[in-house]
């Protein structure tokens, strides 16, 4: 073999060990430095939305604190079982300012004390029937249901049937009404 | 009148003899020995190699070399001011190094060049003088080769090596037309056949055919140069001492063509003789191409040898030593007519004219008889200029002589116009270009042509040239690479840096926003127990609807006696709806379906019996259009007995 030849041979040797250099020694490197660039970037966008997040937070106090405001004045229309008689005393009242004649209220005693012993301990309400029996005129009637939301605890008309009384000019209306009765000793979640 | 001694110089113990051949088509130069000078060898040698500004060099061996100093013909010096200064910037960056090597008789000469273009700076002018007896000695002239490369740095410099001498033979043939292919064959038969040295040693052979318009239709003249090859290896053999490797090989008529075609005053028909100190060339110029050249092989020293004869006078006799006879030609110069008076020694100055006229005669008739032959075989052409160079042409008298005896001034050459000069060149004294005419035209000479190496060395520069460049390019490569390796782990390494500084930062703010999540998480909570509370206390007011629209759309002609709404109180619509279902499974059909949310209303029409039944239909029309309930159906209407009173019962489905 002539010396050229061991030249070219150990040219061929040294640009293959370039080759195979810069294959395996930059690429590792570069990519290395590539995925240390997405680290970087994504480490960014982390912060920024954390940035982002601690700049919205005041503005979420506020949200938090108006649902909660709502969700307490809901909560607060829930009856608690010793409160049904003040309750009712309101609904009287409120028929009264209408004009209205609360000749009954009624609802089953059995029923109220199955179902606080069914929801006992839970964080859930339930609701407890009325059957209303009312007499007085249409539109009294009317706004007396009207009047209903105002009332500080929930109440809803859910059937009624109206008929003619015997008196002049005023009718009798049988209605049936829930209102929703808390769980004793229930478990309160905020 | 002093002896010879052992440590003087002695003149050759032979002179050559020249054997011309002057038929129409060749003129050869034949040595019949080759001259020995006998120098005996000067003990404590030194190598040192200096810098030399030609022609001013006060060493004793560098006086001995410009034996013409003290009667030297001063205008033939090259000492017209030389533009100084060097390349820009720009061109040097891309200029290429020459240096022109130079093996003479009693010196080696080089010149170093950076050319570029037409700009060309002169970087070195080195001249060193070979010790005497020992100017063939190769190993000698080989340590002194080998000095002025490393004060030259030819690294990076390509070596253009002059030669010269007997041995190289310049002809001018003429030979009748035939093809490329033959022409070689043919100059080998004609030089084996005329040649003197073509029979003993192998030759290299160098041929262009001159298309000149000067030729006849069937022949033409070709310019033969073949250079011995024993001469080469000899060159090579001193440059392999001396650890040069020449990149190319010329001879001293191709260089001093080269010189010339840089002049200003080239363009014209020119005859440049170079007289030197062993032999005289003659190079013809025809505008600016090389026509023809011939070696005469008698120079200065031949005028010092003639004097260094036995000198019989009055029945005296005189022998001079080299020293004297070199130190009367420097004072006399050439005395051509005779002369009254005795030099020092007591020899009369006639006997001195008589000894050297025949030199200068010979030489004259040599130079003759090559502007005779060139005449002849370009007839229509003839040389308007006639310039001289070399050192030994500064002999005093010898110009005017050949002057005379040729019929045209003989012109100094200078090549002053065509160089700038570097600061490189040291010494006080302005260079002297006309020693360094051969080098620096060598130096200029970058074609390939005419390149007499062998064709192995051409070979192997060729190799080593693809070897320093694969390896330059290897080296950049590296050097590429290892940076961008090295910038690239340099970045990594800011990069991971960065990454963890970040890394830090977003711990730092994700403790501040894990709030912002606490307080999402509860929010979403509480939204979704508003929703179900929503879900569980409903404000439902359709049944104030329901009121106020049978307030807005009951006429006064219509009484209600009842109204339902919601299951608790659809007794009877339960009990329809039951009956429905027994009938049905008794295979009877029904057009009653379950209501899931419905209004009964329960009236009667009391007024203008006659249009009860268009109030109820207004009726039913209305409660239709208010698009509260989805249909409205009459499900009873009767008329009682004896009371035209009309009842009717609606069901309203929501």
């Amino acid at each position: 073999m002539t010396a050229q030849s061991k030249f070219w041979i150990l040219a061929a040797c040294f640009f293959s060990a370039l080759v195979v250099w810069t294959w395996f020694g930059l690429l590792s490197v570069r990519t290395a430095a590539r995925q240390t660039d997405d680290d970087i970037h994504k480490i960014e966008r982390s912060i920024e939305r954390s940035f982002a997040e601690i700049r919205m937070i005041p503005d979420v106090q506020r949200d938090r604190q108006r649902v909660e405001w709502r969700v307490r004045n809901l909560r607060n229309r829930v009856l608690a079982i010793d409160s049904i008689s003040p309750a009712m005393t309101q609904l009287n009242e409120l028929a009264q300012q209408f004009q209205m004649r609360l000749r009954t209220i009624d609802f089953s005693t059995d029923t109220l004390l199955s179902l606080s012993r069914l929801y006992a301990g839970s964080s859930e309400s339930f609701e407890l029937p009325l059957l209303l029996e009312i007499e007085g005129r249409y539109l009294d009637f009317g706004l007396f249901v009207e009047g209903l939301p105002k009332l500080p605890f929930a109440i809803v008309v859910t059937d009624f049937r109206m008929q003619a009384s015997g008196r002049k000019n005023t009718l009798i209306i049988e209605a049936r009404a829930k209102v929703r009765i808390r769980a004793p000793n229930a478990i309160t979640e905020l | 009148m002093s002896k010879l001694s052992d440590n003087d110089h002695t003149p050759p113990s032979s002179v050559l003899l020249m054997d011309v051949i002057t038929d129409e088509s060749r003129i050869g130069i034949a040595p019949v020995s080759e001259p020995d000078n006998g120098h005996s060898d000067s003990s404590g040698q030194d190598f040192e190699h200096r810098i030399v500004a030609p022609g001013s060099e006060t060493d004793a061996v560098f006086q001995s070399l410009l034996h013409f100093r003290g009667a030297e013909d001063n205008s033939l010096m090259d000492d017209r001011p030389v533009r100084t200064g060097t390349l820009s910037l720009l061109q040097r960056l891309r200029a290429k190094t020459y240096v022109g090597l130079e093996i003479a008789s009693r010196s080696i000469r080089a010149s170093q060049l950076r050319v570029r273009g037409p700009s060309v700076e002169v970087m070195h002018l080195l001249e060193e003088p070979l010790p005497d007896g020992k100017e063939h000695d190769t190993m000698v002239r080989g340590e002194y080769v080998k000095a002025i490369g490393r004060r030259l740095n030819l690294r990076d410099s390509e070596v253009i090596l002059v030669i010269g001498g007997t041995d190289v033979n310049l002809r001018l043939l003429k030979m009748p037309k035939v093809s490329k292919k033959e022409i070689r064959d043919a100059l080998l038969w004609k030089n084996k056949k005329e040649l003197h040295f073509f029979n003993d040693a192998p030759t290299v052979l160098h041929y262009v055919i001159l298309d000149d318009g000067q030729s006849h239709a069937s022949e033409f003249h070709v310019l033969v140069i073949a250079v011995k090859e024993e001469v080469v290896k000899e060159y090579l053999g001193v440059l392999d001492y001396g650890r040069v490797r020449p990149a190319k090989m010329v001879i001293k008529a191709v260089a001093q063509w080269n010189a010339y075609r840089r002049l200003p005053v080239a363009g014209a028909n020119s005859l440049l003789i170079d007289i030197g100190y062993n032999s005289t060339h003659l190079c013809f110029f025809r505008q600016d191409t090389l026509q023809f050249a011939r070696e005469i092989p008698i120079g200065g020293n031949q005028f010092t040898a003639a004097l260094t004869q036995t000198i019989f006078f009055d029945s005296r006799s005189f022998s001079l030593s080299w020293t004297e006879a070199e130190a009367i030609k420097r004072d006399m110069g050439l005395l051509m007519e005779p002369v009254a008076g005795n030099t020092s020694h007591g020899i009369p100055l006639s006997e001195i004219s008589v000894m050297m006229r025949p030199v200068a005669e010979r030489l004259a008739a040599e130079i003759s008889m090559s502007i005779a032959h060139y005449k002849e075989n370009f007839r229509d052409v003839s040389f308007d200029r006639v310039y001289v160079t070399g050192n030994s042409a500064r002999l005093k008298q010898l110009r005017a002589f050949l002057g005379s005896h040729l019929g045209h001034e003989l012109e100094g050459i200078s090549l002053a116009p065509a160089l700038m000069l570097g600061p490189q060149p040291v010494d006080h004294e302005p260079p002297n270009l006309t020693s360094h005419f051969n080098t620096i035209g060598a130096a200029l000479s970058a074609g390939a042509e005419y390149n007499f190496l062998p064709e192995v060395v051409i070979k192997d520069n060729r190799f080593r040239r693809a070897v320093s460049w694969l390896l330059n390019i290897g080296l950049s490569l590296l050097l590429c690479l290892a940076t961008g390796t090295m910038l690239m782990l340099l970045s990594l390494r800011s990069a991971r840096t960065v990454r963890t500084e970040l890394e830090r930062s977003l711990q730092q703010v994700k403790a501040q926003s894990q709030e912002y999540s606490r307080l999402v998480d509860v929010k979403q909570r509480l939204a979704a127990a508003e929703q179900r509370l929503a879900l569980e206390l409903p404000a439902d007011s359709t049944v104030s609807r329901i009121l106020l629209l049978l307030s807005n759309v009951t006429p006064e002609e219509i009484a209600l006696t009842e109204l339902r709404w919601g299951d608790s109180y659809n007794a009877t619509e339960l009990n329809r709806q039951q009956t429905d279902l027994k009938m049905r499974k008794n295979g009877a059909v029904t057009d009653v379906q379950p209501a899931p949310e419905a209004l009964w209303i329960n009236g009667l029409v009391y007024q203008d019996v006659f249009f009860a039944d268009i109030y109820l239909l207004n009726f039913i029309h209305a409660l239709e259009s208010s698009r509260f309930f989805r249909e409205v159906h009459l499900r009873q209407k009767r008329r009682e007995e004896g009371d035209e009173t009309l009842y009717f019962e609606l069901q309203c489905v929501r």
